[in-house]
């Protein structure tokens, strides 16, 4: 693989999320979450995944979340915007994260 | 789990555990679960971790802790079965041990126990304690000192020498040839001291050979520390002139019992009295508890720990040598010789400390003999009565310069060497 793709590859997914929800998806439905780059598309996170952790995947959806808005006293902020990607891998496709 | 302790030398065990790997299985799986229902997470709540992320990311850890808890457990049961007291902890690499080795873990370590003493012929052991009778003279030598003590010095105008028991004001002119470089006015000046680089026995003669208004030189070699650099090391000339003497006067009897507040001389030759015979009961009762716990030592043969006699002499003569090297007065290929000279005079005496210590420690725990905080807290008032400090004080200064399990062995050898007195056949 190209050093450049690579490099793209590892922006797009930034981390792997682990929650009850992703662990029970991952368990019983063999769907992996990730925290990946806001401006990375379908596409591009079926390439990452597939070349950064040698897998099929089957499918990936989208869930795109906008920073909440929080106060601290007087002055207010926003918290930053984030994408969370669902990959489906094919069956008898998993990942072992080290 | 199996245990096997075996003495391979004079207090030094050896012990072999065997844990089957069932045990070890059981244990992981018990601290996951245990950890899996107490862990907080991010995006979990609580308790819902599920275990192989548990296991992912705590699982060298909690198989450390299993390791440690056994171990652990393992040692604390054969000391319990075998009766020992450690003096050591033994050193185990916990990363050496596979925890998942199909035949489970065998480990063998070893630690040093105290010796195993049942103290014997400590109970009606015969000491002599003298009768204790007090002389007139040794009364008439206390009163001596309390006047001596008393003393008020007395301007002479009799044109006497300085006397021996007395002093002088001076003036010390410091001359170079004739030039006169320093000059020091109303110094005090008497019997046994010394004017540096002077001779001390020809200072002493001049001055108590002279009167008010007398002037004699001394000749000296100004020394490294003198006030005016640029003489130092040259010979020269202290002029010393006298200008006041003064004789020290004894009290009248009157004086110092006024002073002691005391009515007459009879109280005060029957204070005295009795404070010296208590000095000289508590003498003769040191000599008894001596001579008890000698006998007592005859009757209680036991082997030593040699590695720890070893170690705790190499940790003082370490600090020795560190004192001796910073003090720089003996030269550095001295001090390893010196260390060795001590460490051949000191171990006889050490052996000797750490066997009386074991057998009064076996003696205070057959006979339920007990260091209570009561205890503790009289040691530590009289400790800052005689020091004229604050109990806390005290009691930071022993607990920060970790003293305290100190202080709690010395009251207990004093509380056992008193039950040896006290039951001991005295004649």
């Amino acid at each position: 693989m190209h050093p450049i793709a690579l490099k793209r590859f590892r922006e797009v997914i930034k981390r792997p999320l682990f929650s009850e929800k992703g662990t029970f998806d991952q368990e019983r439905r063999n769907k992996y979450h990730f925290d990946v780059a806001l401006d990375a598309n379908k596409v591009e996170i079926r390439r990452a995944i597939e070349a950064l952790f040698h897998v099929k995947v089957e499918a990936v959806n989208t869930i795109r979340t906008g920073g909440k808005t929080v106060r601290r006293g007087l002055s207010t902020g926003e918290r930053a915007d984030h994408k969370t990607a669902i990959v489906t891998l094919k069956a008898g496709q998993t990942i072992e994260y080290a | 789990m199996q245990i096997t302790v075996e003495t391979i030398a004079p207090c030094r065990k050896r012990v072999r555990l065997v844990i089957p790997p069932q045990k070890i299985h059981e244990q992981v799986e018990g601290m996951i679960r245990s950890a899996s229902a107490n862990l907080q997470l991010p995006g979990f709540r609580k308790g819902k971790v599920p275990r192989s992320l548990v296991e992912k990311r705590y699982g060298t850890a909690i198989r450390r802790d299993v390791k440690e808890s056994m171990l652990n457990e393992g040692f604390q049961q054969a000391l319990k079965d075998n009766n020992i007291t450690p003096i050591t902890t033994p050193q185990i690499d916990l990363e050496q041990i596979p925890l998942d080795a199909p035949e489970g873990i065998k480990i063998d370590f070893e630690f040093d126990a105290r010796p195993e003493i049942d103290p014997k012929g400590y109970k009606g052991v015969a000491a002599t304690v003298a009768p204790v009778t007090v002389e007139p003279s040794e009364i008439d030598a206390q009163v001596a000192e309390l006047r001596k003590g008393r003393r008020r010095p007395v301007k002479d105008e009799a044109g006497i020498s300085v006397p021996k028991e007395g002093f002088a004001i001076a003036k010390i002119q410091f001359l170079e040839g004739s030039n006169v470089i320093l000059e020091r006015e109303s110094l005090r000046v008497m019997a046994g001291m010394t004017l540096a680089g002077a001779g001390a026995e020809e200072f002493e003669a001049k001055l108590l050979a002279s009167k008010r208004g007398d002037t004699f030189d001394m000749p000296l070699t100004y020394p490294a520390d003198f006030e005016v650099a640029s003489v130092v090391g040259k010979p020269g000339t202290a002029r010393v002139t006298i200008r006041e003497v003064y004789s020290l006067v004894n009290p009248e009897d009157a004086e110092v019992l006024k002073d002691l507040d005391i009515a007459d001389m009879e109280t005060l030759r029957s204070r005295i009295a009795e404070h010296i015979k208590e000095a000289k009961e508590q003498q003769e009762r040191r000599k008894a508890e001596e001579e008890i716990l000698t006998k007592v030592m005859e009757s209680n043969h036991f082997e030593l720990p040699e590695r720890i006699i070893d170690e705790q002499l190499d940790q003082r003569l370490t600090q020795y040598k560190m004192h001796l090297s910073q003090q720089g007065t003996v030269p550095a290929e001295e001090v390893d010789k010196r260390v060795a000279e001590e460490r051949a005079k000191n171990r006889t005496d050490f052996e000797e400390g750490m066997r009386r210590l074991f057998v009064l420690e076996a003696i205070a725990k057959k006979e339920k003999i007990f260091v209570t905080e009561e205890d503790m807290g009289r040691e530590i008032m009289s400790i800052s009565q005689r020091n004229n400090a604050k109990p806390e004080d005290v009691v930071d200064y022993y607990r920060n310069n970790g003293l305290l399990p100190a202080l709690r062995i010395d009251i207990l050898e004093a509380k056992v060497r008193n039950f040896l007195f006290e039951n001991a056949q005295k004649s």
